[in-house]
């Protein structure tokens, strides 16, 4: 009787234990899948290992140099030496010897321009390469200068020169130092001293383009009004550089007029200079004012502007003081990463006058207080003349030199590359560390065509193809931006992890208990029963 | 060799009158019209016009603008223009409604909220994604929430929206080139009028934008800020075309009646300012005060004295405007306009225009209900009128009863037809419809209300939805009760010119208010919570019955090791105390047997004749161990 019992009682309870296996199996295999399918955030795949990979990668830009004439080889081997130290940049320096017809131009050229333009012809310097020619006539060189450097890409130097000059001025030639810096790490650059940090700060983001906006303010056009063909200086001397960039960075170009709105300044008269001084610790204050009508709601491309301000009647004339008191010589003021101000004064009405009154405003004066302003916003090589060296004076002043061109594409493409760096790699830490960010097939489509670009332009940059590694570079760029700043990415960053627990735990907690519970049942189908049977035997 | 002397002449011309050639103007013109109800009607309007050999290129080959220039044009809207293909574009921002029956019709009539409709250039582009962009480059412009358009209230009216400025036949009849949004909910308010005043080249600093300040704005009982972009012609002949943005604002303000009961008005009291400077770079800067019927000035005087009179239409259309130019007028003081009546206002019966409409919610409860619109013709001839209705998509129209109702049965001619596709698209009706004489007709249109998704529903789901205001267009075959029926024109002076022979007026009706079922928002929680406890409930039971075998079992007294070598030291402390162990030992032994029921069991009779053996071995054999240790004790 109790054999019959318990054989009946053992058939329930290895009932229950399967049915409970069962339970857990369902549970296991139905509910976590649908659970996992139907919570799980979509994360399309991402290029982790590349990026890091990527982010190892050696930057620098290959130059290539040729060293042109009869030298020692001394020359090549002190200056490779000199050069070797810089850092960023490889030269690949190689010589040769001048050719008969390069020497016959040499003793023919009448000037040094002359020569500069007609050798440039001839000799073909690649872009993204620079050539020294060494020139034995001591002619064109005037008493104590031995290093010459030439409106395109060549450099011309005395055959006995000092190495240590020459070497710092294709140093400073090849890329802007600061930005140099600025790219290789932003740690370089809070060791940089106060003012040479300031200078570094200064440059624009490196963007693929800019809105330039010329804005001219007019706060009483009622006593004047002003004449300034906008159009016409900006086509005249804008409208060259615009298109010499083209290549780099596209710039585009408007101009507005705002009237009735003046730079909230309070200026104070100066008996010593006879006029209103604006000291230069107010300077920061003055755009607030008018900021507001400067905006773009359609673009969102970096802004430039720069403001070409009429003073007040009673403010006239203004000039701007600098901390010593003096003041300044252009009357204008660059504001970091957004422009320049600069101040305009205009000739007094006479007495009697009827208003308005008429002033034609210098176009010559403003569109180059304009250019110096973008050349010291944008990462442009610049050489001062020293001893020993001369630079020659440029056709055109507001152009720049072809050898300024590859130092500021070779800037942006260092820019360029950190900036895509940090992008990306930050982007990989955010979905690292926030684990409710989707990435949609879109965004991760991007980061790969980012990524993909991103090793070319490195490749470009070290192989020294500078417009190339420039094109590379900024899709690269847009790209990683564009999937850094997709709305998608954020959609579900703010669901707090409090209300998946409140829909969670009234559905599993009573559910899973019980079946957790029963497991033990489970595992004595496996264990309970040998040690039963022999206690029966 | 005369037309080079001609364009030399010109261009003297300009440089005597102005020192330099503009080739853009700028002009401010205000018109304050004291209506029959006692209130004040005042309109400002400021246009700047602007026309390069560019811009005339652009508008005679239909091709995007492409400003870089700008001097009084806003540079803010200029790109905006320029960068999504606009050729026309009208923007109205609306507080309140515009009583047709009792002010006749205004200068630009809006519908109450928000209101865009432009004409594209033809492109290459993707409209749908221009005009998308477009709303949100514009809702940043004007701090409005336009971009609350999307596709389910855009459409493009095949009559209703032509082009107001230039255009030729086979762009005007190409809806395809246009969208129509219309936000019945938006507020407006200072927030909008500020980015609106940045868009003038004098700001608020001079001109007759001094007179706008917020609050005498804001307290109106109507209240329209408006933006209109169009080209246009230059002059009557139309030999020249420019590019014209008018900013218009009309404000209608409540009766200002004085305790004796006089409708005197004055600037200072309407906008709680004076004019004190002029706006230099305007070329003219008018005041118009309407004067109908007072041209002798016996109804009220004004002070100071209008420099002249206009006075254009006849009959029943007539009007008289007194003129007053403000920069002249400006010398250093202040300028006030104060008019005085002569009389009490008395209110009577106001002779209602030739044609209005209203439209209302038919219907009860929240199943069915029907928009009705209410057409009356006090005309001596029958008016053919389009009528359009952009209706969202969550009501659900019966077409099949659409119908209209009169004395005389009048044909509706359908224009077009848009259906609604639930989250994509709106319903679009335009209809032709005839009103006979002096008559009243209505149209209903039956609906059903659809039940949205709870994420539909606005925060507020119980105020009711919001369904955008009708518009009517018509030709009237006077100019009536007509303000503006020279549309060609681009100043608000000759804008005002009375013209005989019809006169197109378009009208907007009421916006109504729609109650959909509403869900209670707490639900969808309750619901989870609802059916997690059902499921845990459902769920324990089930698993315990199928897992779980219900057996009878004695109660006893639970025996854990440690639990018995507690007893034994007790046993060994308690040797002498047999009597009382005893006592213990036959409690212990008298075990109680219960049985549990389990109505799933079968084996009930079973389970009675083993009550006694049925106990678990292990536990038996625990048992008899006791019973020995007990057994050793004694």
């Amino acid at each position: 009787m109790t054999k019959l019992v318990e054989e009946k009682d053992m058939a329930g309870s290895r009932e229950g234990a399967w049915a409970a296996a069962g339970f857990a199996a369902v549970l296991v295999l139905v509910g976590l899948p649908v659970w996992w399918y139907t919570t799980t955030v979509y994360r399309a795949h991402l290029p982790y290992s590349t990026i890091v990979n990527l982010s190892g990668q050696p930057l620098y830009h290959a130059t290539g140099m040729t060293l042109v004439g009869e030298t020692t080889a001394t020359l090549s081997v002190e200056l490779e030496k000199n050069l070797r130290s810089m850092q960023g940049i490889k030269f690949q320096i190689s010589k040769r010897k001048p050719r008969k017809e390069e020497i016959a131009m040499i003793k023919s050229a009448v000037s040094l321009s002359d020569l500069d333009n007609k050798l440039t012809q001839i000799m073909h310097v690649a872009a993204g390469t620079l050539a020294v020619f060494v020139v034995h006539e001591p002619d064109f060189f005037e008493s104590n200068v031995s290093i010459i450097v030439g409106r395109h890409r060549l450099t011309y130097v005395k055959p006995g020169v000092d190495v240590q000059l020459l070497s710092t001025v294709i140093k400073s030639m090849v890329i802007d130092p600061l930005a140099n810096k600025r790219a290789q790490g932003s740690k370089l650059l809070h060791q940089l001293p106060g003012m040479h940090k300031r200078e570094a700060m200064r440059q624009v983001p490196t963007e693929p383009g800019y809105d330039v906006t010329l804005t001219l303010m007019v706060p009483e056009p009622h006593r004047t009004e002003i004449d300034w063909d906008a159009k016409a200086a900006v086509n005249e001397y804008l409208k060259p550089v615009v298109n010499q960039l083209e290549s780099v960075t596209k710039l585009i170009v408007r101009s507005q007029v705002l009237y009735m709105s003046g730079l909230n300044v309070s200026p104070k008269w100066s008996t010593d200079h006879e006029h209103f001084a604006l000291p230069q610790d107010q300077l920061p204050l003055t755009i607030n004012a008018i900021e507001a009508k400067l905006g773009s709601f359609v673009w969102t491309r970096p802004s430039l502007h720069f403001v070409i301000y009429i003073p007040r009647k009673k403010q006239m004339p203004l000039h701007i003081h600098s901390s010593d008191g003096e003041p300044t010589e252009t009357n204008s003021f660059l504001v970091p990463r957004w422009g320049g101000v600069m101040i305009h004064n205009i000739p007094l009405a006479k007495g009697n006058a009827s208003f308005p009154h008429y002033v034609t405003l210098d176009s010559h004066w403003i569109m180059s207080t304009v250019l110096t302003h973008l050349h010291r916003l944008l990462p442009i090589p610049s050489l001062k003349e020293t001893e020993g060296l001369k630079i020659l004076p440029s056709l055109d002043t507001c152009l720049l030199t072809e050898w300024q061109l590859d130092g500021l594409a070779r800037a942006r493409v260092s820019y360029y590359l950190s900036n895509i760096h940090i992008t990306l790699q930050s982007l990989c830490e955010l979905v690292g560390e926030i684990s409710n960010m989707v990435i949609s097939d879109e965004v991760g489509g991007w980061v790969w065509g980012a990524v993909e670009e991103w090793s070319e332009c490195g490749q470009a940059a070290r192989e020294g193809r500078l417009q190339e590694a420039t094109l590379y570079c900024s899709r690269s760029f847009t790209q990683a931006d564009a999937a850094f700043f997709h709305p998608s990415m954020l959609a579900l960053l703010y669901f707090p992890d409090n209300q998946k627990y409140a829909i969670y735990v009234p559905l599993f907690l009573p559910v899973s208990i019980p079946v957790i519970l029963s497991l033990k049942m489970v595992l004595g189908l496996y264990w309970k029963p040998s040690p039963r049977k022999e206690k029966v035997e | 060799m005369g037309e080079f002397a001609g364009v030399l002449l010109v261009f003297l011309s300009c440089l005597v009158v102005t020192g330099r050639c503009r080739d853009d103007t700028f002009t401010e013109e205000l018109l304050i019209r004291p209506l029959t109800s006692g209130h004040i009607y005042s309109h400002f309007e400021f246009t700047t016009t602007w026309t390069t050999p560019e811009i005339t290129r652009s508008i005679d080959q239909y091709r995007d603008f492409e400003f870089s220039h700008y001097d009084l044009f806003p540079r803010a809207f200029g790109e905006i223009v320029e960068r999504y293909h606009v050729r026309e574009l009208h923007l109205s921002l609306t507080q309140g409604l515009w009583r047709h029956r009792k002010w006749g019709y205004p200068i630009v009539d809006a519908p109450p909220g928000a209101q865009l409709w432009v004409w594209f250039n033809p492109t290459s582009e993707n409209l749908d994604q221009t005009w998308r962009d477009l709303v949100n480059a514009l809702s940043g412009l004007v701090c409005a929430s336009l971009n609350f358009i999307d596709s389910t209230n855009t459409v493009s009216p095949e009559l209703s929206y032509r082009p107001q400025g230039l255009a030729e036949e086979w762009y005007a009849g190409n809806s395809s080139y246009m969208r129509y949004a219309a936000l019945p909910r938006e507020n407006v308010c200072t927030e909008n009028l500020t980015p609106w005043k940045k868009l003038l080249p004098c700001d608020t600093q001079s001109g007759l934008s001094m007179l706008l300040h917020p609050v005498p704005l804001y307290t109106a009982h109507y209240h329209a800020l408006s933006l209109h972009l169009r080209p246009s012609c230059k002059d009557v002949s139309c030999s020249s075309v420019h590019l014209e943005l008018t900013q218009a604002l009309s404000l209608v303000q409540g009766p200002t009646l004085s305790s004796s009961g006089h409708q005197d008005w004055s600037l200072q009291q309407l906008f709680s300012t004076q004019l004190i400077y002029t706006c230099p770079l305007a070329s003219m800067s008018k005041i118009y005060v309407d004067v109908t019927g007072n041209r002798d000035m016996k109804k009220f005087t004004l002070d100071p004295e209008p420099d002249i009179f206009d006075e254009s239409g006849s009959g029943p259309s007539l009007r008289q405007l007194a003129v007053y130019d403000v920069q002249a007028a400006l010398a250093g003081d202040g300028f006030n306009i104060e008019a005085t009546y002569k009389s009490r206002h008395i209110y009577g019966i106001i002779p209602s225009p030739h044609l209005h409409v209203s439209r209302f919610i038919t219907g009860y409860g929240q199943e069915g209900g029907s928009i009705t619109v209410k057409f009356t013709n006090s005309g001596s001839t029958s008016l053919s009128v389009v009528y359009l209705e952009v209706l969202p998509w969550y009501l659900r129209l019966f077409l099949h009863t659409s119908h209209s109702y009169s004395h005389t049965k009048s044909p509706v001619y359908i224009s077009k037809l848009v259906t609604a596709r639930d989250r994509e698209q709106g319903w679009l009706y335009e209809a032709v419809v005839e009103i006979p004489a002096s008559s009243t007709i209505e149209l209903s249109l039956d609906f059903t209300r659809a039940l949205l998704k709870w994420l539909e529903y606005p925060p507020d789901a119980n105020h009711g939805f919001y369904i955008p205001a009708a518009t009517i267009s018509a030709v009237l075959p006077t100019p009536r009760n007509v303000s503006v029926n020279s549309l060609t024109c681009s100043t608000l002076k000759d804008k005002l010119v009375v013209q005989d022979g019809p006169s197109f007026v378009r009208l907007h009706t009421e916006t109504l208010l729609v109650s959909l079922p509403t869900p209670d928002f707490s639900m969808p929680y309750n619901v989870i919570c609802l059916a997690c406890t059902v499921v845990a409930l459902a769920f324990g039971p089930i698993h315990n019955i199928t897992t779980k075998k219900l057996v009878l079992k004695k109660i006893e007294n639970k025996e854990s090791s440690f639990s018995r070598i507690v007893h034994r030291v007790k046993n060994i402390f308690k040797r002498g105390h047999k009597v009382e162990n005893d006592c213990v030992e036959k409690d212990a032994t008298k075990e109680q047997v219960i049985v549990e029921e389990n109505p799933l069991y079968e084996d009930r009779e079973d389970l009675e004749d083993i009550t006694e053996e049925d106990e678990d071995e292990v536990k038996t054999s625990n048992k008899t161990e006791n019973s020995q240790e007990t057994k050793k004790d004694r």
